[in-house]
């Protein structure tokens, strides 16, 4: 655990979720390995809380999930998007990208100058 | 597939198990992957278990999502009650008849206020009179105030001006036959409260409501008849009560009750120092009355009275956690 990796900003990780498990059906470990993955260590996800969030998600019909067995013949609880998930994502992934470039302008201005 | 509540509710055993499965699945696939780096199998489980933060806390904030916690801890603890009650009939039942006198006796003591204390008298403008109840999350609404919270609500209080009073009671004697009477502590402003005023003298002033000030008393008009022949000179008269001699500053109207007939009258303070109830916050003994200030209503002195008890909540949590006030018109 380097002193590098940043706690997930607050209300993130469901919006992770939703994207990893968007790409196809998965498992709670193999979204945490994603996760890690992906995040190329920059960012720490925390394994503890990814089970709660799935919970919710599922509770809030955003994500179903059915037991299927891996490619190494276990039972597994594999998540897959719900139509409202999906819908959902989108909505998320939008107000993201509004706050990220609304960031990245102002942090820009301070180079050109304010006007 | 989607759950609705009552689903995942009556299914919680089920879903338990499938938690339990789900988190052992994760655990054994992130150990063998350890292993597959080379660490050795021991080490491996505890730093997947390590990695995971704990199974059991997971599983707990698992259960949270689920929303059917309050349902499930509700049942748990009904269960666990119900196994104690069997096991122990001969408490259970002492328990029962318990409660069913303490709230039977407090319904009939509020009915009989109610009835009593406003029936032989009508107040001006009685409609803004109060009664003020604390409740607790044990025991629910009680009539009782301590004497603390008392003077603190009277404190600070904007919307309602309160008064309290208590039972008591003695042997009066120096004229004729000695006699026991019932009494009344109050505080000095409740006959100003309640918006009477004594026939003849006064009521206490705030000065004589505190501990240590000269012993002063009120008696009823139907002790004035009796013992005094209605006399005005009565006023300034001494009277001996519970051994004590008293001097007499005025008679209260006829009809003039608190929750049944009483002759004598003193200052509640003036037992501050004498009555270890007064000193506990803990002895919510006092009936407090209040009457709404003049541009205040009801729902008004009821908000500020839940602000009062919810301050007073965080600065004496010993004894005022949880403790609600509110207050009910005095006449229905």
């Amino acid at each position: 655990m380097s002193p590098s990796k940043s706690d997930l900003p607050q209300g993130t990780l469901d919006l992770l979720i939703l994207k990893v498990i968007a790409l196809g059906p998965v498992h709670g470990y193999a979204i945490a390995q994603r996760l890690e993955q992906v995040s190329r260590g920059v960012v720490q996800v925390p394994e503890g809380s990814l089970y709660p969030a799935l919970h919710r998600l599922e509770n809030r019909g955003l994500l179903a999930a059915d037991w299927k067995e891996t490619e190494t013949g276990r039972e597994a609880k594999f998540y897959r998007l719900t139509r409202k998930g999906s819908q959902q994502l989108k909505t998320e992934a939008a107000d993201w990208q509004r706050l990220i470039d609304a960031i990245a302008l102002i942090l820009g201005m301070a180079d050109s100058g304010a006007q | 597939m989607k759950m609705n509540w009552w689903k995942r509710f009556s299914r919680r055993t089920q879903m338990e198990a499938q938690l339990e499965k789900e988190l052992s699945f994760h655990l054994e696939q992130h150990t063998a992957q350890l292993i597959d780096r080379g660490i050795a199998p021991e080490e491996a489980r505890r730093q997947a278990r390590l990695a995971l933060g704990g199974p059991e806390q997971v599983k707990e904030n698992c259960r949270d999502a689920r929303g059917t916690r309050w349902a499930e801890d509700l049942l748990q603890d009904t269960r666990y009650a119900l196994r104690t009650f069997r096991r122990n009939p001969g408490f259970t039942l002492i328990a029962l008849l318990i409660l069913s006198l303490g709230i039977g006796a407090t319904t009939v003591m509020f009915a009989v206020i109610n009835s009593v204390l406003l029936r032989p008298l009508s107040y001006p403008q009685s409609d803004r009179l109060l009664t003020l109840r604390v409740s607790t999350e044990q025991i629910g609404e009680l009539w009782g105030f301590s004497n603390f919270d008392f003077g603190d609500v009277k404190r600070e209080s904007k919307t309602v001006a309160l008064a309290a009073w208590t039972y008591a009671g003695g042997t009066i004697s120096g004229r004729g036959e000695p006699e026991y009477v019932n009494g009344r502590n109050i505080s000095a402003d409740l006959f100003s409260t309640l918006g009477i005023s004594p026939v003849h003298g006064r009521a206490f002033s705030p000065d004589e409501d505190r501990p240590g000030a000269a012993p002063v008393a009120m008696i009823s008009h139907g002790l004035w008849q009796r013992d005094f022949g209605g006399q005005q000179s009565a006023i300034g008269e001494p009277l001996i009560y519970e051994g004590k001699p008293y001097t007499i500053v005025g008679i209260a109207p006829a009809g003039f009750q608190l929750d049944g007939d009483a002759d004598v009258f003193t200052p509640l303070q003036q037992r501050k120092n004498t009555d270890p109830r007064m000193q506990n916050r803990r002895s919510r003994f006092l009936h407090a009355l209040a009457r709404l200030q003049p541009g205040f209503d009801l729902s008004e002195a009821r908000v500020e009275l839940a602000l009062i008890a919810q301050h007073l909540a965080t600065e004496y949590p010993e004894s005022n956690s949880g403790l609600g006030m509110t207050a009910y018109p005095l006449q229905k």
